[in-house]
């Protein structure tokens, strides 16, 4: 997770270094969230952050989310994490030369209680063109009659494009719910 | 059109050391809540114990992963406070970092969800999510050690992440 704390201008201010680039709220239930014509930011932020709290429809205790960028759904992408779930420390999967980057497990509608899923995902040198792109995401949930989720990751797409979109998907073909959001930032650097 | 967010709300340097750390009166007007503390204890070893609104209630149910000198450990755990697993045994000279995310911390209609990171450089870095029972906003926050009292020079940082 980055932490930016800004610089004290000489004012006695402090210089906005993270910025809100977008939020979306989900009003109705739907696969997927695209952020669209980043390459906008591409002279102004170094970084970004997305920052997530949502919950799939899918009928199970949790539900894998992932991530695409510029649209390519080709099988271009490395990810690999460690997780523990329930009282089991040491969960390991990856995969490779996949149509996708997975991010985390949201809860499902098995859980109750309203709990949606935080998740922060930083995409370093968003929009360097001599670098493959790379990121790495932290969350999960707890549920306490249910299966509970923590999960810290990587992952990258082989392809040194600068970002111009980005796309979070329910792997399963499922939905995110009303009342999911994503939130993505800017980072100076 | 990018917002300037990320804002610093609160910070408290201990000039003496103090049993517990409180920041309240939250306003609602942010998205998400980030409290960063680089503490330690006066003496002794304690679990650190984050809470909501001061509720001291069993409405904490995290779990949490953990990596040290003895090996890799993590766990569900419900308790009266979120709490990085385990105790840190800092003395006043040691340090440790701890970064707490509180998503969508205003909303009502949600049960408020956290991330936490936890550093100890002589011991161990542990991760917790989890949640608070609660649907109300979050209108303070604690940090209190279990048992003794936190070290002159720890420092809170509350911010705001704008909406």
């Amino acid at each position: 997770m980055l932490i930016p704390f800004g610089t004290l201008a000489a004012s006695g201010g402090v210089v906005p270094d993270y910025e809100l680039i977008a939020t979306t709220v989900l009003g109705s239930a739907q696969n997927s969230i695209t952020f669209s014509d980043l390459g906008t930011y591409a002279s102004t932020y170094k970084h970004l952050q997305i920052r997530v709290v949502a919950r799939s429809s899918r009928a199970a205790w949790v539900d894998n989310i992932a991530m695409r960028l510029n649209s390519d759904s080709g099988t271009n992408y490395n990810w690999h994490r460690m997780w523990a779930e329930g009282g089991n420390p040491r969960y390991v999967e990856n995969g490779t030369n996949r149509n996708e980057m997975r991010m985390v497990g949201i809860s499902g509608s098995n859980i109750g209680n309203s709990l949606f899923t935080p998740a922060i995902t930083d995409i370093i040198d968003s929009f360097s063109t001599s670098k493959n792109t790379t990121i790495r995401t932290f969350g999960g949930h707890a549920e306490i009659t249910g299966t509970s989720e923590i999960s810290f990751g990587g992952a990258g797409w082989r392809n040194t494009s600068s970002i111009s979109s980005i796309t979070i998907f329910v792997e399963s073909g499922n939905n995110f719910v009303s009342g999911s959001r994503f939130s993505i930032y800017g980072i100076k650097g | 059109m990018p917002t300037p967010t990320y804002i610093p709300l609160a910070t408290i340097t201990l000039g003496s050391p103090a049993a517990s750390v409180s920041f309240g009166s939250i306003p609602t007007s942010y998205r998400d809540l980030v409290l960063i503390s680089h503490a330690a204890l006066t003496s002794g070893t304690s679990a650190i114990l984050f809470r909501f609104n001061g509720d001291s209630g069993s409405n904490y149910p995290s779990i949490y992963q953990e990596a040290s000198e003895v090996g890799l450990a993590g766990g569900n755990i419900n308790t009266t406070a979120i709490r990085p697993s385990g105790n840190i045994n800092e003395a006043s000279t040691e340090f440790g970092i701890y970064a707490l995310n509180i998503m969508d911390y205003s909303t009502t209609d949600k049960r408020k969800s956290f991330l936490l990171r936890s550093n100890r450089a002589l011991y161990s870095t542990i991760m917790t999510v989890g949640r608070w029972n609660g649907t109300s906003a979050v209108s303070s926050v604690s940090a209190t050690p279990n048992s003794g009292s936190w070290a002159t020079g720890s420092t809170f940082n509350l911010y705001g992440i704008v909406s």
